[in-house]
């Protein structure tokens, strides 16, 4: 009976496997093709390689400069995330009265909130700062919109941790603190990597508050220096696509080393949901 | 908490370093996520211009004002258009995918990888592919149907007011359906083969043994879904914003693009408050309906 559907499965899977990877064949192959090249042979590989498309887009296009400040608002953002929400998340756990379960929900309410409901007067209290048009805004607003979903992860898994491992070390004489660097965060490293991977997808990728936040050239990072190749190069498809092959090709690494661990981060982050 | 009960917890001062633990998170999350959220709410009865320092506040003015306004009406029905074609196609596609590839066959973890990578990538990337792709005179999909003699078939995809919203959703979906097929995936590994067995052994059919056994036990992984996806795509801004900018002539305008225009482009920051507060309201009560109506259908084996 398996049998029978087996070519139709395939039929079905091998179908959809090309209205995925055509527009990302057409892309990446596109981004070594000249304009002509491209509106005479879309789909195949390029009659010869061009890579002055991959020049202007880092000469002209700044993409050097961008490409540094994402990376440093990623960094400094999920570091500062990983260890807040790992402190929060093992407190909330192992916190002893009423209150504990309240801030855990407190926590949770973010969950939900889109970004618009937030965002008038998020940018008119970093204008208060003076942090509007400055990269400590975006790390701001990351740390805080990502606390949520990672407390939600670590806490799930925190709560798997059986309290007998650090009775014994707290029995020893190790301090609360200790216990927490030296015991919860090693056994908690299916859980953090499962949050390093899905906080740094939602910062590298992040569009709307660049948009919101930024002005200058200089501090842009990559989504939104990007979006300003969509006015400039409208009909010079392949210098665009230059730019997309630079800026995706870094995070479809982490995608394809992290597959694994990125799985079961959907899945852990949908069964405790 | 469940940990309550037990012994190493009943502890005072340790309760207190606890505290001081969640502190620098409970700070930062309060100070820049639910103040913002709160004071939103309260902007929403002004109509402060975002500059001015003297603030009037006029009540339910604003939101008497949006029941008339028919952008706002129709932003309203653009999104439950969108979101109802993402829903129906992402998951349906999702569960076919999901029911050929839980089980080992022949090329699973390519397909699997396949499917998922479009979710790793930018909402600028994806503008950028499907401009290009969409594109009337340069682009992909016009071009193919030339070749095979559809030349019929030919649209100005993202420049007919009449499908621009389903060309945007269409981008949604490619890029979510792995993402959904991974949770069916997960589900379907939690029902035990036994019960196919059984099934198999009462005689019933394909058809039969998915809609009495399957269904009814993937009804978690469904509610998981139903709730992020309807969630995720009811507060879509990238695409639109970048794709279309909620034209040709509106049809693709949908709340989150509304309020940010009226927040930063027109300079009515208590109206815009108070449309994004309409919006926080529908995702609130549809999540909390969802789940309600959809966990009460679930059951266990």
């Amino acid at each position: 009976m398996k049998d029978r559907l087996l070519p139709v499965k395939y039929f079905i899977l091998i179908l959809y496997s090309i209205i995925i990877l055509v527009p990302l064949i057409i892309i990446f192959f596109g981004a070594f093709k000249t304009a002509g090249d491209l509106s005479n042979n879309p789909f195949g590989f390029p009659k010869h390689i061009a890579l002055d498309n991959f020049a202007k887009a880092f000469v002209k296009g700044n993409m050097l400069i961008f490409f540094r400040n994402t990376i440093f608002i990623s960094v400094i953002s999920i570091a500062i995330i990983t260890i807040l929400s790992a402190l929060a998340a093992y407190a909330i756990t192992r916190i002893n009265f009423k209150y504990g379960n309240a801030i855990y929900y407190l926590f949770m309410i973010g969950l939900t909130i889109p970004v618009q409901s937030i965002m008038i007067p998020s940018y008119l209290l970093m204008g208060k700062l003076h942090l509007v048009n400055n990269i400590w805004s975006l790390v701001i607003v990351y740390v805080s919109s990502c606390m949520s979903f990672s407390i939600f992860i670590l806490s799930g898994f925190f709560r798997t941790i059986p309290l007998e491992v650090e009775e014994a070390a707290l029995i020893d004489g190790c301090s609360e603190f200790k216990t927490f660097t030296k015991i919860i965060l090693p056994l908690g490293k299916p859980a953090l990597t499962t949050i390093i991977i899905f906080n740094l997808l939602t910062i590298w990728n992040d569009f709307y508050n660049p948009l919101l936040y930024i002005r200058d050239d200089n501090i842009k990072t990559l989504s939104l220096g990007l979006a300003k190749y969509m006015g400039r190069y409208v009909s010079n498809y392949p210098t665009m696509f230059a730019a997309v092959v630079i800026s995706s090709i870094p995070i479809i690494m982490v995608f394809l080393a992290l597959q694994k661990q990125f799985v079961a981060g959907i899945t852990a982050g949908a069964v405790k949901g | 908490m469940r940990n309550a009960d037990r012994s190493l917890t009943l502890n005072k001062s340790r309760n207190i370093r606890m505290i001081l633990f969640c502190l620098p998170a409970l700070l930062v999350y309060i100070i820049f996520f639910i103040g913002p959220m709160i004071s939103n709410i309260t902007y929403s009865f002004s109509n402060w211009n975002g500059f001015s320092r003297h603030i009037k506040w006029i009540g339910f003015r604003n939101y008497k004002n949006l029941i008339s306004d028919n952008i706002f009406i129709s932003s309203i029905t653009h999104n439950i258009m969108y979101t109802a074609v993402v829903l129906i196609f992402q998951l349906g596609l999702a569960l076919l995918f999901a029911l050929i590839l839980y089980k080992k066959i022949w090329g699973q973890n390519f397909f699997k990888t396949v499917f998922l990578m479009p979710v790793i990538l930018s909402s600028i990337t994806l503008t950028f592919i499907w401009s290009y792709m969409y594109d009337p005179m340069l682009g992909f999909i016009n071009h193919f149907f030339d070749i095979i003699g559809c030349g019929f078939l030919k649209q100005s995809w993202l420049g007919d007011q009449r499908i621009a919203l389903f060309s945007v959703a269409f981008v949604n979906i490619w890029q979510y359906v792995g993402y959904s097929m991974i949770i069916f995936i997960a589900g379907l590994n939690t029902i035990p083969e036994s019960l196919f067995e059984a099934a198999r052994i009462d005689g019933a059919g394909i058809w039969g043994t998915f809609r009495k056994v399957t269904l009814p036990l993937l009804a978690p992984s469904m509610t998981i879904n139903i709730v992020l996806t309807t969630l995720g795509s009811f507060k879509v801004f990238d695409l639109i914003y970048l794709m279309t900018n909620g034209g040709p002539n509106n049809s693709t305008e949908v709340l989150a693009t509304l309020v940010y225009r009226t927040g930063f482009t027109y300079g009515s920051m208590g109206y815009a408050t108070a449309i994004s507060t309409v919006m926080l309201l529908i995702i609130m009560i549809i999540g909390i309906i969802q789940t309600t109506i959809l966990r009460s259908r679930e059951i266990t084996y």
